[in-house]
């Protein structure tokens, strides 16, 4: 315990909830989440003297690219099957739309555009935050999330998706 | 169409939704610290490790080096007090965790089947082409069909010697009436696993059917 020392440890119980749902929003799998974020964690805790400043951002740098990699290898692993992403979205009574339409959509979109829309819109983060933590210019953050959103919307007033004026109620 | 606001409106309760129920393990500060922990163990027992093979394997050539057997010193030899031993807290051994092995099962499963070029008389082989009884893999190189049983066994025979492959440490084999064995630790160092070839089989091609796992 005294090696990482106490901030550190406070550092993980109080970033690790939101670092777990980012992870289970970029992966679609609970188990691959909790996965990323010990491993994610585990870097931060190796590079901890290094870090200057907040480990939240290298932190969720490392939660983002572990989980591209995931992403990656599921088109390697034959027997991995996509149910089990569509499965963590199982619907409750309320919200259909939201989780039979919209997350399912996110969940089809590439993976740097899935990140961008998680990071600016579940995370909070802006346009710069976003781009430090992907890795990329601001002016790609800003066409991801343009791309992303425009497949949401078609996705949204498809056959499966909401009508029009259905939306605003 | 529903504009970028209202878009990123729903987006926000979507996602809050859907990780409404999410919270990290309870222990999960306490796993970081033990994985941390063995981490850097396992960093220390390489650092430890390798610098005293360089310098063993220095040791060995210095005393085998060319003309060792019919040197003749040609001078007295001097006692010399030997350097003092350098001050070292006491350090605890470090179990360096040992090679096993998995069968790599997609392998296996790809080359299940002979190749068509395997020729019909490859049941001359100690394995058969048309009634091969033992799970295994077939390859097709060199021009040459080769089939690879693989098997298990909780020992590995008091005759069988190390055998070197390129990133394949620790495996034994033995070479008997044409038929090439070869021994892989099993992981946790439960039993062995078996390939079992003709001895023409390129062992390159054979230990494809194995991954090391750590």
């Amino acid at each position: 315990m005294d090696v990482l020392g106490s901030d550190f440890d406070q550092f993980v119980r109080d970033s690790s909830p939101r670092l777990l749902r980012m992870a289970y929003l970029l992966t679609g799998d609970r188990g691959h989440a909790e996965d990323v974020v010990q491993t994610a964690l585990l870097q931060v805790a190796r590079r901890l003297r290094r870090i200057r400043g907040e480990p939240a951002p290298y932190a969720r740098r490392a939660v983002v690219n572990l989980a591209k990699n995931h992403w990656r290898g599921r088109f390697r692993r034959p027997h991995e099957s996509t149910q089990a992403v569509e499965a963590c979205y199982a619907p409750p009574e309320a919200d259909v739309l939201l989780q039979e339409v919209l997350l399912p959509a996110v969940m089809q979109l590439p993976v740097r555009q899935r990140a961008v829309l998680v990071l600016r819109y579940f995370q909070d983060l802006s346009v710069e935050q976003t781009a430090d933590a992907l890795g990329c210019s601001t002016g790609t953050v800003k066409s991801q999330t343009h791309h992303a959103l425009g497949k949401l919307r078609e996705a949204l007033t498809g056959p499966a998706g909401l009508k029009e004026n259905d939306h605003a109620s | 169409m529903p504009a970028d606001d209202e878009l990123t409106t729903l987006l926000r309760r979507g996602f809050a939704q859907a990780t409404a129920d999410l919270d990290p393990s309870p222990d999960l500060v306490h796993l970081i610290h033990r994985r941390h922990a063995g981490a850097r163990r396992r960093r220390v027992a390489a650092a430890v490790a390798v610098p005293a093979a360089a310098l063993a394997a220095g040791a060995g050539v210095a005393l085998t080096g060319p003309g060792t057997a019919n040197h003749t010193p040609s001078h007295q030899a001097v006692a010399v007090t030997p350097p003092p031993a350098p001050r070292t807290t006491p350090q605890t051994p470090v179990p360096v965790k040992a090679v096993s092995y998995r069968v790599d099962r997609q392998v296996v499963r790809r080359h299940h089947s002979a190749p068509l070029h395997c020729p019909a008389n490859a049941t001359a082989t100690p394995f058969g082409k048309s009634a091969n009884p033992r799970p295994g893999a077939w390859f097709w190189t060199h021009g040459q069909c080769f089939f690879v049983a693989v098997g298990g066994a909780d020992t590995k025979p008091a005759d069988a010697t190390p055998i070197h492959i390129t990133s394949y440490p620790g495996l034994y084999g033995t070479l008997k009436d044409g038929v090439r064995t070869i021994y892989a630790p099993g992981i946790g160092g439960r039993g062995w696993w078996v390939l079992t070839m003709t001895a023409n089989t390129p062992r390159k091609t054979a230990v494809r059917t194995i991954v090391p796992v750590n």
